[in-house]
C-alpha cells in the first residue's frame, strides 16, 4: 500500500458531519421544545469547532509527550480548555458558567470531543465527575463557591478544577455498586470531631487527581455499615493530611493524570463536608445513598457510552481520511468494495451505539425527579439572576438546609420504576458505546496496518484510548449485572444478581 | 526439509527459555520505553552470543538448520517474555533467510551473520511498497525514493528493501548498506506495540548499489514465497503473547479480591479466562501443524489461513487480558497493556489483515 502523509481529523474529514443527518431524535424533539434543542445544537457546534480548530494541534503531541515523560502533565491542555470556557460550560449562568447544561446537550459534547481525543474527554470527565457528584448534594453553598472558583480560574493561568475519588486499591467494582458495598473491603474512612471530621485513607486511579485543586471524596464514616453513614468532602490539594501518591502510567488516556490519593489524619473542616448521609443532613430516606450513588453513574455512564461512540467515530473518520488517499494495487482504499464495507461496518457500530446513548440521555430525562430534565428557565440566565446569585441574603436562602433538603427529597421521589430505568439505560450506553470504540479500533488498525500502528498517523492512539471506556465507571461485566438486575432481575422474583 | 526430533525441540525451547527468564523478562518493561530509552545493546549481543539470530543457519554454518518449526518453538518461548525482542529475532531471521535464498553465494557469505539487516517485514507480499525506484547506472543501479516502516532499520547495518525496476510494475528486492551515502533513516517511528524492535522511516537519494546487491527482480513472487514460511513464526509471536497474558490474567484473578470472592470465582471472568485458553490451547497446536505444513512442504492455504484466525482471536484474547485486571491492567506496571499493544502490532506484520483474507481467496481460487 501506498500511504500519505498524515491523518488529522479536522473540520472536514469526517464526511460532512452534520447535526442534521445524525440526531434525528433531537430535530423531531425540535419541533416541541424549540428552545432545549437551539441550546443542544449550538452547544455541538461550539465544541465542534473548539476541538477541531484548536485541540487538533496539540492531539499527538501531548499524547508524546506524556509518553515520553512520565513527569509530564499537560498543563497547556488544561490552559488551552479553560481560556475557551470548557471547564464551565455546565455550570449555571447564574454562577457564571456557560449554562450548557441541558442534559441533552451532554452526549453529543462528549462524542464531539472523544472524536478528537477522548483522552482530552477523559481529562475534562474527571473534572465533570467532581461535578456532578457535588451538584447531586445539592449542598448549594459549596456548590456555589466550587462553581465561582471554576469560573474565575478559567481567566487565571492556574485553572481550578475538581476530581472525583471513589475508588480505592481493594475496592473498584465494589464501590460501584450498592449492594456490593457491604461485601467491599473498603479501608479509607471519615471519623466526626469537633468541628468537622477526620479522613484516612487512600485512593486510586483517581482522574484529574495531579491537576485538580480541590479533591471531591467519597468515603464512609462507617465501615461496618457504609452504605447507611457515607459522606462526601472536599479537600483542597494543600490540606494537611492530604497528600498526592504516584501519577500512574498507563496504555491511553495520556493527558489525563491518574492519581493516587493520600490521607493520613486529614482534618476537613465542617463547612467542607458536602453531605453526610446519615446525619439528617438533608432528607430522610436511608435510601439517599443509594439514589446519590445511582443518579451520578446514570449521568456518567450515559456520558462514557457518548464517549465510546465518539472514539468509534474518531477511528471511523481517520481510517476514512487515510483510505481516501491510499492505494493499493493502483487503486484508491476507498474504492474498492472490501474496504467501502468495513468503513460501513465501523459507521454502523457509530450509528447504533449514537441512538443507545440518546436513549439514554432521555430515559434520564423521562425518569429523574427534580428538575433535571430541560434548560433552565429563561429567567435564570439574565445578568439580573447572576446578581441575585451574588446577592448576600438570597445566599442565606438559597444555602439553607431546608431548600437543600426539598431538593434532595424531590430526587428521592424518583419511583423505583424509574430509577431502574436510567439504571439499565445508563449501564446500557456505556457498554454498547465502549464496545463500540474497542471494536473500531480493532478495525481500524487493521484496515491500515503499517499506518494503523504508527503513532503520528493517530489511529493507534484511537485504539489505546478506547480500551479504559470499557473499564472505569464501572467494568462492562459489573455494568452487564447492573443491566440483567435492573431490566429482568426486578421481573423474575427470587432472582439474586449481587 | 529437516524435521526436529522431540529432543532438538526441548533444546531449542531450553535455549529460548533460559534467555527469556535471564535476559528479557527483567527488562521487557524498559525495553517497551523504547525510543524514549536508547535501546539494550547488550540484550542483543547476548542474544547473539546464545546463537539465537542464526538458529536457522544450516548446520555447518553454525545454525540448527531451516527447520521452521524449531523456529516457532523458540519464538513461543521469546515472545512470553518480550514480544518485541522476539520480533527482533523474526525480522532479522527473515532478512537472513532472504538474503541465503536470493544472494549470490559470495554476497552471502559475507553478510549472514554480519550483523541486523532491516526488513520490510509490514508490507504485504502481494503489494510491496513502491516509493522507491531504482535506475540502471553504470554496472549497478541508482535508488531514489522512500520505504517506509522499515522493521530494524534504526540498529540495523544494511536493509533490505523493495524498489521498482524500469518497469513499474516490477519490483526487486535490493541489499543496502545503512552507511550508503544518500541514505537518512529517519528518527525511530513510535508505533503502538512491539517497541523493542525499531522501525523507521529510510529515504535514499541517488544511492549507488552495485548489480550484485539486487537480490532478485520479481520480488513480488520471492518475498511471498519468503513470507509463506514465516507465517507460523508471526502465528508463534501471537500466541506466545497470549500464553502470557492468559497466564498473567489467571494469577490475578486467583488474588483479586472483589464481590465477596477471589474474581476467578465470578462466571464473567471465567469465561474471559476461558475463551482465553481456547485461544492459547487451540493455538499452540495450530502453530505446530502451521509449521509442519512449511516444513514439509505441502504449506499453502493453511498457513495463511491460520495466521488470520490466530493473530485476529490473540488480538481480542489479550484485550480481554486486560479486562481481568480492571484498571490496573491499563497501568504500564503490570505489563498486561503492553501484550495487548504487541498482539495488536503483530497483526500488522506481513501486511492489513482483510488484504491477507482476499489473497488467501485468490490463492484458493487459483489452485482450485
Ligand atoms: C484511567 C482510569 C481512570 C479512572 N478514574 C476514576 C476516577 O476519576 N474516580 C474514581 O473513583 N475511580 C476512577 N477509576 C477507577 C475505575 O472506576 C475502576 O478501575 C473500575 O471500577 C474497576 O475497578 P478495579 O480496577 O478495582 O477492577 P476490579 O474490580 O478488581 O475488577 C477486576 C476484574 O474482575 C471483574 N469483577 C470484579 N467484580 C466482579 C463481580 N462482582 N462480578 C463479575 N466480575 C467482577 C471485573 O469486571 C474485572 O474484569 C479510574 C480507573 C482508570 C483505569
Ligand atoms: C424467502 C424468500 C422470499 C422472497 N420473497 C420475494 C418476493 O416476495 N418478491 C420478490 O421479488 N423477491 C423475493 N425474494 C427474492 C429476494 O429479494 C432475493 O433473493 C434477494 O434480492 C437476493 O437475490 P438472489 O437470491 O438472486 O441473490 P444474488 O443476487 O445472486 O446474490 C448472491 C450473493 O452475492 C452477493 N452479491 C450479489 N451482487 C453483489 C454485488 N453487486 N456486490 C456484492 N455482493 C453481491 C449477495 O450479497 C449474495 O450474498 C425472496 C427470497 C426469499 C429467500
Amino acid at each position: 500500500m501506498v500511504e500519505p502523509d498524515i491523518a488529522t481529523p479536522s473540520i472536514d474529514t469526517d464526511g460532512g458531519f452534520d447535526f442534521d443527518d445524525h440526531f434525528f431524535g433531537l430535530v423531531v424533539l425540535e419541533k416541541h421544545d424549540p428552545r432545549m434543542v437551539a441550546k443542544v445544537r449550538e452547544s455541538w457546534l461550539k465544541t465542534r469547532r473548539f476541538c477541531r480548530e484548536h485541540l487538533v494541534p496539540h492531539v499527538l503531541s501531548e499524547d508524546r509527550k506524556n509518553m515520553a515523560d512520565p513527569q509530564y502533565i499537560s498543563w497547556d491542555l488544561v490552559r488551552l480548555a479553560a481560556r475557551h470556557g470548557q471547564l464551565s460550560r455546565f455550570i449555571p449562568p447564574f454562577f457564571g458558567g456557560g449554562g450548557e447544561g441541558a442534559p441533552a446537550a451532554m452526549g453529543p459534547y462528549a462524542e464531539e470531543q472523544s472524536a478528537v481525543d477522548t483522552g482530552f474527554s477523559g481529562m475534562l470527565g474527571g473534572h465533570g465527575l467532581g461535578l456532578v457528584g457535588l451538584a447531586l448534594t445539592f449542598n448549594m453553598r459549596v456548590l456555589q463557591r466550587v462553581a465561582e472558583k471554576v469560573v474565575a480560574g478559567e481567566k487565571s493561568e492556574t485553572p481550578y478544577l475538581i476530581d472525583a475519588a471513589i475508588t480505592e486499591p481493594t475496592a473498584g467494582t465494589d464501590v460501584e455498586e450498592v449492594e456490593l458495598y457491604p461485601k467491599a473491603r473498603l479501608i479509607s474512612h471519615a471519623k466526626k470531631v469537633p468541628g468537622g471530621a477526620i479522613l484516612n485513607g487512600r485512593k486510586v486511579f483517581i482522574s484529574t487527581g495531579h491537576m485538580a485543586s480541590d479533591h471531591l471524596v467519597f468515603m464512609p464514616f462507617d465501615l461496618k455499615d457504609p452504605v447507611h453513614d457515607y459522606g462526601c468532602f472536599i479537600v483542597p490539594k494543600h490540606a494537611k493530611g492530604f497528600s498526592l501518591g504516584r501519577k500512574e502510567r498507563k496504555m491511553g488516556h495520556l493527558v489525563s493524570t491518574v492519581s493516587e490519593l493520600i490521607f493520613e489524619d486529614c482534618f476537613v473542616p465542617e463547612e467542607d463536608i458536602v453531605l453526610q448521609t446519615a446525619d439528617g443532613s438533608g432528607g430522610s430516606d436511608p435510601d439517599r445513598f443509594a439514589v446519590l450513588l445511582e443518579t451520578v453513574l446514570g449521568i456518567t455512564r450515559t456520558a462514557v457510552g457518548a464517549m465510546g461512540v465518539g472514539n468509534a467515530r474518531g477511528s471511523f473518520e481517520r481510517v476514512l481520511a487515510l483510505a481516501k488517499r491510499t492505494l493499493h494495487k493502483g487503486r484508491t482504499l476507498v474504492n474498492q468494495q472490501w474496504a467501502q464495507t468495513l468503513l460501513t461496518n465501523m459507521h454502523i457500530n457509530v450509528v447504533t451505539a449514537r441512538s443507545v446513548y440518546l436513549e439514554s440521555t432521555f430515559a434520564l430525562m423521562a425518569n429523574l425527579e427534580g428538575g433535571l430534565a430541560g434548560p433552565l428557565p429563561p429567567v435564570l440566565e439574565t445578568a439580573l439572576a447572576r446578581r441575585v446569585f451574588a446577592n448576600r441574603w438570597f445566599k442565606k436562602v438559597f444555602h439553607s438546609e431546608k431548600l437543600r433538603a426539598r431538593m434532595l427529597d424531590q430526587l428521592l421521589e424518583t419511583k423505583p420504576e424509574g430509577r431502574a430505568r436510567i439504571q439499565f439505560m445508563s449501564s446500557l450506553s456505556k457498554v454498547v458505546g465502549s464496545d463500540a470504540a474497542m471494536e473500531n479500533g480493532h478495525m481500524a488498525v487493521e484496515f491500515l496496518s503499517r499506518a494503523g500502528v504508527r503513532h503520528d498517523r493517530g489511529v493507534e492512539k484511537g485504539f489505546r484510548d478506547a480500551k479504559l471506556l470499557q473499564i472505569f465507571e464501572g467494568t462492562n461485566q459489573l455494568n452487564r449485572l447492573n443491566i440483567f438486575k435492573h431490566y429482568l432481575g426486578r421481573r423474575l422474583p427470587g432472582v439474586k444478581v449481587f | 526439509m529437516t524435521h526436529p526430533g522431540p529432543s532438538d525441540l526441548q533444546s531449542f525451547r531450553d535455549l529460548a527459555r533460559r534467555f527469556a527468564t535471564q535476559e528479557l523478562e527483567p527488562r521487557a518493561l524498559e525495553m517497551d520505553e523504547y525510543p524514549f530509552r536508547p535501546l539494550d545493546r547488550g540484550v542483543l549481543k547476548a542474544a547473539r552470543e546464545a546463537g539465537l539470530l542464526d538458529v536457522m543457519l544450516p548446520e555447518d554454518r553454525g545454525g540448527a538448520g531451516p527447520s521452521v518449526e524449531a523456529f516457532c518453538e523458540i519464538l513461543l518461548t521469546l515472545a512470553k517474555s518480550d514480544a518485541g525482542f522476539a520480533s527482533v529475532v523474526l525480522v532479522s531471521t527473515l532478512a537472513q533467510q532472504g538474503l541465503i535464498a536470493w544472494g549470490a553465494p559470495g554476497l552471502v557469505e559475507s553478510r549472514e551473520r554480519s550483523s541486523l539487516i532491516a526488513f520490510p517485514a509490514y508490507d504485504l507480499p502481494s503489494d510491496l511498497q513502491r516509493d522507491l525506484k531504482a535506475r540502471k547506472q553504470g554496472d549497478g543501479f541508482s535508488l531514489d525514493g522512500k520505504v517506509e516502516y522499515l522493521a530494524l532499520a534504526p540498529v540495523a547495518d544494511a536493509m533490505i528493501v523493495p524498489a521498482t525496476l524500469n518497469d513499474p510494475d516490477r519490483v526487486g528486492l535490493f541489499l543496502v548498506d545503512s552507511a550508503e551515502r544518500g541514505i537518512s533513516i529517519g528518527d525511530p517511528v513510535l508505533s503502538l506495540g512491539l517497541r523493542s524492535c525499531p522501525v523507521a522511516d529510510v529515504g535514499l537519494e541517488s544511492v549507488k548499489v552495485p548489480a550484485e546487491r539486487l537480490l532478485c527482480r520479481d520480488a513480488g513472487r520471492a518475498f511471498a514465497e519468503l513470507a509463506e514460511r514465516f507465517r507460523p513464526a508471526v502465528a508463534a509471536l501471537a500466541v506466545g503473547v497470549l500464553t502470557a497474558s492468559f497466564e498473567a490474567a489467571m494469577s490475578y484473578a486467583k488474588q483479586r479480591y472483589q464481590g465477596g470472592c477471589m474474581i476467578i470465582e465470578h462466571d464473567q471472568v471465567r469465561m474471559m479466562l476461558a475463551n482465553m485458553a481456547v485461544v492459547a490451547e487451540s493455538g499452540n497446536a495450530l502453530v505446530r501443524a502451521m509449521a509442519r505444513a512449511v516444513d514439509g512442504g505441502e504449506s499453502w492455504a493453511l498457513p495463511q489461513a491460520g495466521l488470520i484466525l490466530l493473530t485476529e482471536q490473540v488480538s481480542r484474547a489479550t484485550t480481554d487480558g486486560v479486562q481481568c485486571l480492571g484498571g490496573y491492567g491499563y497501568m504500564r506496571d503490570y505489563g498486561q497493556e503492553k501484550r495487548m499493544r504487541d498482539a495488536k502490532q503483530i497483526e500488522s506484520l506481513f501486511g492489513a489483515v482483510p488484504l491477507k483474507r482476499l489473497d488467501l481467496l485468490t490463492e484458493i481460487l487459483g489452485k482450485s
